[in-house]
This record gives structure tokens, sequence and C-alpha cells, in this order.
């Protein structure tokens, strides 16, 4: 493209600019050309293209911090939701079963007699410890 | 969208090991044995535990563990002797035969006991009981109750 290719296709862009019917693509071809073209002529052009340019990264820029902003509490709300929901999951508020070799139990007065069956055989045993603890202090006091 | 997958997955993560964390090693034997042949499990929560200060019951009974299984518990509940905060345990020809373990206040505020008992069974297999309790009540409390329940 001549210079005078460049500064007819400026002129024209611009008047289609300032008309309100140029496309994106046309306001970037004379963007571009604005850029590459030096010519004092075509200053006004490329102050209110820089001018215009300017405004629309300054107006974006929040609407994209905001964007990100948002995305991030997102992302952490998903992330604190699925964690609540993996810590309690299963997690019933009553629950009294029993399972023997892999049969379950439901029967509350059932499992209750099996605890306190198993809790019988623990107080036997803490009893056999208490005795023999009972029976050692004996054996020492015998000795004094 | 790479980052928050990864602010994700790290969010996850913390929260399992958090999990896991407050878990006894007794706890995780109980579930690892919970469907062995002829074990029997109990569960209880809430519901009419509250009346003695107890909101979580869960118990496993080998009634004829292999010596691999009851050395297996052994050990966890070796782990969980080291790091209770009270602990209650008598020993015969070197195994563990019973322990009463106060353990580190879990996450939400609640003591936690592990109750350990072996006894000899037929075939030179072993009698293993293991409980892990979660609740208000007091090692005192705790072992008053044990007396009782089992007249």
């Amino acid at each position: 493209m001549t210079d005078q290719d460049t500064h007819t296709t400026i002129d024209r862009l611009t008047e289609r600019y300032f008309a309100g019917l140029t496309s994106l693509e046309e306001e970037r071809t004379l963007r571009c050309l604005l850029a590459r073209d030096g010519s004092i002529e075509h200053s006004p052009q490329r102050a209110t293209m820089a001018y215009t340019a300017m405004m629309r990264r300054q107006s974006s820029r929040p609407h994209t911090a905001l964007r990100r902003a948002m995305s991030i509490a997102a992302a952490t709300a998903t992330a604190v939701g699925l964690t609540y929901a993996a810590l309690t999951f299963g997690a019933a508020d009553s629950e009294c079963y029993a399972m023997i070799d892999n049969r379950m139990i439901d029967d509350r007065a059932a499992v209750t007699a099996m605890v306190e069956a198993t809790l019988g055989e623990v107080a036997a045993a803490r009893d056999d410890m208490q005795a023999s603890v009972a029976s050692q202090l004996n054996e020492i006091n015998l000795q004094l | 969208m790479k980052p928050r997958l990864i602010l994700l997955a790290v969010f996850m993560a913390i929260a399992f090991m958090a999990l896991g964390a407050d878990r006894t090693k007794s706890a995780a034997m109980i579930e690892r044995h919970s469907s062995a042949p002829g074990a029997e499990v109990t569960v209880i929560k809430g519901g009419d535990l509250s009346r003695y200060g107890l909101s979580e019951y869960h118990s496993l009974t080998l009634p004829s563990a292999t010596a691999a299984t009851a050395d297996e518990i052994a050990a966890a509940v070796s782990a969980d002797i080291a790091s209770a905060t009270d602990r209650e345990v008598s020993y015969h020809n070197g195994r563990i035969k019973y322990a009463f373990l106060t353990m580190p206040t879990a996450d939400d505020g609640l003591n936690r006991y592990v109750i350990y008992v072996c006894n000899p069974a037929k075939s030179g297999r072993r009698r293993v009981v293991l409980i892990d309790i979660k609740g208000k009540a007091t090692a005192r409390q705790l072992q008053n109750l044990i007396k009782i329940t089992s007249k």
C-alpha cells in the first residue's frame, strides 16, 4: 500500500468512524494505519483513537477485576460447600445399629445387649488389672 | 479455570487431611476390620447416648482374631497409647491385655477415649475388643458408666 493509498484509506475510515458506520475490523485497521502513519495531518485522528482506546481499557479494567473477584468467590464457595458435604457425608444425627458377620441388626434392645456385653468384658479386664495392682501393692506392703 | 481447580483440589486435600488427623489409629482399625469374618461392630450416635454425656460409640469385637490381625490392632493401640493424654494399660506376656486411653480432644471439642481388651481364644487365636468413644463425659464418668452398665 502506497502512502497515498494509506492516506485515502485513513480518511475514508475516519469519515465512517465518526459517522458510526465502521465495523470492529475497520476500526482495527484504522488504528493500525494511524499507528504506522506518522504524518501530522492525521494527528487529531490519532489522538482521538488513542483517547478512546485508553477510555475503553480503563472502563474494562474494573469489570475484569470484578469478574475475577466473583469467580474466586464462587470457587471458594464451591470448595467450602464440597468440603462441608464431604466432612458431614454419612454423619446422621442419630444412629444405632450393629453388624455381626456383615449382617445388620437395628433392633435397639439387641444392640443395647451387645453394648452391655462388650462393656462387661471391659469391666472384667479392668477388674483384673486392679486386682493385679492390689496384689502387687499387698506384696510390697508385706515386705515393708 | 486451572488456578480455580488447583485451589479447589488444595482445599479438599487440606480438609481430608484434617479429617484424617482427627481420628485415632484405633478408629481406623475398627473400620478396617469391621467386615472381617465373625466381626461384631456396634455403632451408636446421638439418641440415648447423650443421657450419659456421650455422642458416639463405635466398637469392634473379633471373637477369633488371627495372631497377625491381633498384632496389627495392638500396634495401632500402641500408637494411640503414645499420643494419649492419660492412660491405664496392663500387659500380659509382653502383649497389651487392657488399655483405657484418654485421647487428645477432638476437633469438635469433645473428649475421646479408646478402650482395648485382648484375651486368649481357642486354637492360639485371640478375642479382641476395641472401642472408640466420643463425648463430653470425663474418663471417671465413663469408667463409672462401664462399671454400672456391666452389672
